[in-house]
């Protein structure tokens, strides 16, 4: 009983020991993380070469987003706008609705971006009723109704989804910074409700033939 | 009776089918192999109403129905139903709002149909104490009860698949039973189905 109690504070004491060591051990840091450590210590061209870096080998739209942001605050800090302003509208591209942080840029940049973002941007204001239906642009999910959203300028396959209703589908076009409204009523398409009553009527129908 | 049913069938086809929005045409099996057409419209919402029009292109092969006497042979037949028909909205179902194309859906309907359509079965005295003749009392009525699904493969044209059970009264003043068949279909519709 002793020594399986020897043997069991043994094992704590040795996995703790691992713990605290792979504790201690320092992640290898990020080509973006590497890249934002340029920036910060003032070297502009080891930190584009990183940005550049990372969007040539990233698989995910927000890291490759992140990326154009800092090459464009890179390009911003080293005052060559014609070429922030292209890195800057690319990141916008890829999600119009992304805001930059007070924390992580300075007003200058964050003023910056957002005028280039209503070069590029309206609002589209989506409700419906019932709420709480899936708004699709261009057959992608954008969230849930009621819905505010930045979005570019251009024209949009519209669709509204909700369990129980018929969607609806339209065509739709967002301007620079317009605020457009997108109100639909599901309960005049038809639903589970008018099913219900049309099946009330079939079997009506269904039993009246029998009796004839 | 019967008269009103038809006279308020052929009203009914002439106001409402003048409009059709839709059309099928099918060929199938039923007691024997048969063409029908349907004219629909929709009444309310997954409620459609269809004027059905089927006749056998073969004999039945039935011999209680054959008959080589032309006023006793009943083995053709032609039948006029109208039908309701419900569709069952998958689409509303989470996650299959896409699939808006595929709508099946069941049915119920009434009709009246001929045995033969020759002029010496419609001249000949029904049998038993009836004893009469002429078109509308050689009718005999049926019911109609099935389903199917019907696949909109662009927006005015689909392929329908059809099933129904019918049941066929007896015949006005011949003793024999009432008969049921099943028939099976597939056409092609043309026409909003929405």
């Amino acid at each position: 009983m002793r020594k399986t109690f020897h043997w069991i504070v043994m094992g704590i004491v040795i996995l703790a020991f691992l713990g605290i060591s792979g504790w201690a051990q320092e992640k290898p840091k990020t080509l973006m993380e590497t890249g934002i450590d340029y920036y910060k210590a003032g070297q502009y061209p080891e930190a584009i070469e990183a940005f550049k870096a990372v969007i040539r080998n990233s698989t995910s739209d927000k890291e490759s987003q992140r990326a154009y942001i800092y090459l464009g605050y890179t390009y911003f800090s080293l005052q060559e706008l014609e070429n922030a302003k292209v890195q800057i509208d690319k990141a916008i591209t890829i999600d119009p609705d992304f805001n930059l942080s007070e924390d992580e840029f300075v007003a200058d940049f964050i003023g910056y971006y957002k005028k280039a973002k209503e070069g590029l941007t309206g609002i589209g204001f989506f409700e419906t009723l019932p709420p709480k239906a899936n708004v699709y642009l261009d057959s992608k999910l954008i969230g849930a109704t009621p819905l505010k959203k930045e979005l570019l300028s251009k024209s949009y396959t519209l669709r509204f989804v909700k369990a129980g209703y018929t969607s609806y589908e339209m065509s739709m076009e967002i301007q620079k910074t317009v605020i457009s409204n997108f109100k639909i009523d599901l309960n005049l398409q038809q639903n589970w409700k008018t099913f219900l009553r049309s099946t009330l009527v079939f079997l009506a129908a269904a039993y009246l033939s029998r009796s004839f | 009776m019967k008269k009103v049913w038809v006279v308020l069938f052929l009203v009914f086809g002439l106001t409402h089918f003048a409009a059709a929005e839709n059309m099928t045409l099918s060929i199938g099996n039923a007691k024997s192999q048969f063409a029908a057409v349907a004219l629909g419209g929709n009444i309310w919402d997954f409620l459609q109403l269809q004027l059905d029009v089927m006749k056998y292109l073969k004999d039945d092969t039935d011999p209680a129905l054959q008959n080589p006497d032309p006023k006793l042979s009943r083995s053709d037949f032609l039948g006029v139903s109208v039908v309701v028909a419900l569709k069952l909205p998958i689409h509303l179902i989470p996650g299959l709002d896409r699939f808006e194309f595929i709508q099946p859906y069941i049915s119920a309907g009434r009709g009246y149909g001929l045995e033969s359509l020759k002029t010496e079965y419609n001249d000949a005295p029904n049998a038993g104490a009836d004893q009469k003749t002429g078109f509308f009392n050689k009718m005999i009525g049926f019911n109609t009860l099935g389903g199917g699904v019907l696949f909109m493969i662009a927006p005015k044209f689909g392929v329908k698949l059809d099933y129904r059970q019918m049941s066929l009264a007896e015949q006005k003043g011949i003793p024999l039973p009432a008969r049921k068949m099943t028939r099976i279909s597939i056409g092609v519709a043309f026409g909003a189905y929405k």
